[in-house]
């Protein structure tokens, strides 16, 4: 797209943005600081672990969900009103089945389920550990006790549908301001008719988002109490078949489920309720960190941060669908994050007027191409000039869903990490292929592109969305592949608890990523069967 | 002419003059980044060196934060922390990666995460008009209020895409970056900022050249 930079409103803005002045010790009081936490010490930076990971499927529920739920956060909240949802967990004694056998269910019924509807809800809190203040040497539990969880923060609750072919609509309401507390381990929603404490509000507010494997549309529309609105639709096109070109929109209700089996499979299982209906809840204990924290020789943090920061998780299971319904997470026993499903109608017909998305007429639409298109096999090899590599045993249920290649990725569909640098730096991939492999709601992605020049050694995790910023992973494992096209290969595997497992490597020239919602042995055993399309049966 | 009115004058002529040399800078938008010297410097541990890289991008820096969290008294927290934590990763920073791109998208997160932590964006309508210089007439008074209030109606993300493009006219992959959205997205959030804008101002959008919006037939 051509850029447009108004030039009449720039200047408007250049002559009336006024800004508070500096306060006049600023540069003094920040060489105090600086001097208190020591200098910056040369060399390859360390990497730099967050306390979190990154929920991807947020992003693609819709920044401007995100963003609208923080451009509202300025509403008074002195009027809380009705409640709307009460995720109530009432344990109860020891069920009969094991964790790992729910956790087999569960998965059984995410990769068996048509359809879905139901209402989605997220919740979390910031984790401030004050590093600063903090001895050397601490052990991560040490650390973490001295850890404060802030006030917990509600996304808008949005109303999703669901079908196994990769179809999903979200409708999100955020006409009202939200605001949520926690008592008893309970958590509640209040909903606020409280005024915007400036300017003129918006009073009615929808967001619809819809994905039907070829295209999402997106449309926001926000009426004002002057009578004017915003309206800025957006139509997206050309998806890879998923991570790390693309993250995926279907898994969203279900958060990062998938991938904390590993950890559920441990823990510990009761019989619960659920918006009054059976259900089988699994509390695990997960291993906190790791912490990295670094000092310059006069013993000064200069760079800390933990991936992750919670120690306990719960989750929670619908009895008569074995779809998961809730998943929280803990510190010390307060929550850190909640996402729950409620209103569930599991395998509901949804009729084709489900999905009728219209963008209101007249209203500007923003068309994306991010540069993927559908080929088969053949017409993959024929257009990247190589031959794909594909999987020759998949986990049970799944089935190829598509071939997708780019000549080109577009500027956001890429590889941030590339090129193994950080900051800033990107790298557009070239020449791609992505192979999407899908059961019920669940799916798996093999990919391919050029990657000559660069040393794995030093290539960062593709999967790893922002290393200057977030990081996104968990340092992966290496482990040396004994069959198939890779036999003798040593790939990374990367398991991050909340967080996509991914496996990467360079193998002739070319850098080969599985992703998706699988085991650590499921993944392996998928790359250890990779074998040329052309050869592959 | 009144004398405020003179030197609002002024200051606009200013603001033009300053944005046609930003068209004729070899970095394509209005304010130098530092030179790769004075970076090494700084790396290096040359504390005037850093002091450069701070009076180079702490104006614009605090434009940014205080139209994103709209109070003075923290603004001033949230840029040491942008300069703490630029102090300890400047190392980390190549030639061809943009420091100002990076300081512009730890100063957005920083205030975001602010705001999650805080939950309220203070607004005072009051600070506002407190803001407005008395010697200003009017009608420019009306029209700087009318801004002010618009402005307090986007939320973050089209404000900083907003401030960014048009006042200080950085080009659209290195505003993508910064909010982390795709360069097409970035347009969406445009043309919604600035009808926002233009709304509240009682401009029209079809007087605005080059706006890139299709009007699609469905729907109808």
């Amino acid at each position: 797209m051509s850029e447009h930079h108004d030039e009449r409103l720039g200047e408007l803005l250049a002559q009336h943005v006024q800004t508070p002045p500096a306060i006049p010790e600023f540069t003094s009081r920040l060489w105090e600081r600086i001097e208190k936490s020591g200098k910056v010490r040369r060399g390859r930076a360390a990497p730099l672990w967050r306390r979190r990971p990154l929920l991807a499927a947020v992003v693609v529920a819709g920044i401007a969900t995100v963003v609208l739920a923080v451009s509202l956060l300025g509403r008074t909240d002195t009027s809380v009103q009705q409640p709307v949802a009460q995720p109530i967990l009432q344990l109860g004694g020891p069920a009969d089945a094991s964790a790992a056998e729910v956790v087999a269910k569960v998965r059984t019924a995410m990769a068996t389920v048509r359809a879905l509807r139901a209402r989605w809800q997220w919740i979390s809190a910031s984790v401030d550990i004050p590093y600063d203040e903090l001895p050397k040497g601490l052990s991560v539990d040490e650390t973490l006790d001295r850890a404060t969880v802030g006030a917990l923060i509600p996304y808008y609750p949005s109303d999703v549908t669901l079908t196994d072919d990769g179809r999903s609509r979200w409708v999100t309401d955020v006409s009202r301001s939200l605001s949520a507390s926690e008592e008893g381990g309970k958590v509640t929603l209040h909903w606020s008719e409280g005024e915007v404490a400036h300017g003129v509000p918006p009073e009615d507010i929808e967001i619809q988002n819809e994905t039907t494997g070829e295209m999402s549309r997106y449309q926001p529309e926000m009426r004002y109490r002057d009578g004017s609105r915003t309206e800025a639709a957006e139509q997206d096109t050309g998806y890879g078949a998923g991570p790390p070109d693309q993250n995926l929109t279907a898994l969203l209700p279900f958060g990062p489920s998938p991938s904390a089996f590993s950890a559920l499979e441990n823990g510990q299982v009761r019989e619960s309720t659920y918006e009054g209906r059976p259900a089988v809840t699994i509390i695990a204990a997960v291993k906190p960190g790791p912490i990295e924290v670094t000092y310059d020789a006069e013993g000064q943090v200069r760079e800390a941060g933990m991936y992750l920061t919670i120690d306990k998780i719960e989750f929670t299971v619908d009895a008569a669908s074995d779809l998961p319904v809730r998943l929280a997470s803990y510190l010390r026993g307060k929550l850190v994050e909640v996402w729950t499903l409620s209103d569930l109608h599991v395998n509901a017909e949804v009729p084709a007027s489900d999905f009728t998305f219209k963008f209101r007429a007249g209203a500007p639409v923003e068309r994306n191409d991010f540069g993927f298109r559908k080929t088969s096999f053949g017409g993959a090899e024929a257009k990247v000039g190589y031959v794909p590599l594909v999987p020759t045993h998949l986990p049970a249920h799944f089935r190829l869903q598509q071939v997708r290649w780019a000549s080109r990725t577009s500027t956001y569909a890429q590889l941030p990490n590339a090129s193994g640098s950080v900051g800033t730096h990107e790298v557009t991939s070239r020449r791609v292929t992505s192979i999407g492999y899908r059961a019920g709601f669940l799916h798996l992605t093999v990919t391919m592109r050029p990657a000559k020049g660069l040393d794995p050694d030093w290539l960062a995790d593709p999967f790893q969305e922002d290393p200057s910023a977030a990081g996104a992973t968990v340092e992966p494992e290496r482990v040396t592949l004994t069959s198939g096209a890779l036999a003798g290969d040593e790939v990374r595997i990367a398991m991050p608890p909340l967080g996509i497992p991914h496996l990467w490597v360079v193998h002739d020239g070319m850098l080969i990523t599985v992703a998706g919602d699988a085991t650590r042995a499921e993944l392996l055993r998928v790359a250890g069967s990779l074998e040329p399309a052309n050869t592959a049966k | 002419m009144i004398e405020g009115g003179v030197a609002l004058l002024d200051e606009a002529r200013a603001a033009r003059r300053d944005r046609e040399e930003m068209r004729a800078s070899a970095h394509g938008h209005r304010y130098a980044e530092v030179d790769e010297e004075t970076l090494r410097a700084a790396v290096e541990g040359d504390r005037r060196a850093f002091e450069t890289i701070v009076s180079v991008y702490e104006p614009r820096l605090r434009v940014l934060a205080y139209q994103i969290l709209r109070d003075r008294f923290t603004v001033d927290d949230v840029l040491q922390d942008v300069f703490l934590r630029a102090y300890r990763g400047l190392h980390k920073f190549r030639g061809d990666a943009a420091l100002g791109t990076w300081l512009h998208r730890i100063t957005y997160t920083s205030c975001l995460d602010l705001i999650r932590k805080r939950r309220v964006v203070l607004v005072p309508l009051d600070a506002i008009e407190a803001a407005a210089a008395p010697q200003q007439s009017d009608e420019e008074l009306a029209v700087k209020l009318r801004l002010q209030r618009a402005l307090a109606t986007l939320d973050a993300e089209h404000l900083v895409a907003v401030l960014m493009v048009d006042r200080d006219g950085y080009d659209y992959a290195t505003v993508a970056r910064v909010l982390r959205i795709p360069v097409g997205t970035l347009g969406s959030r445009l043309n919604a900022a600035r009808h926002r804008l233009r709304t509240e101002l009682a401009w029209h959008d079809e007087d605005a050249p080059g706006v890139e919006t299709e009007r699609t037939e469905e729907g109808r």
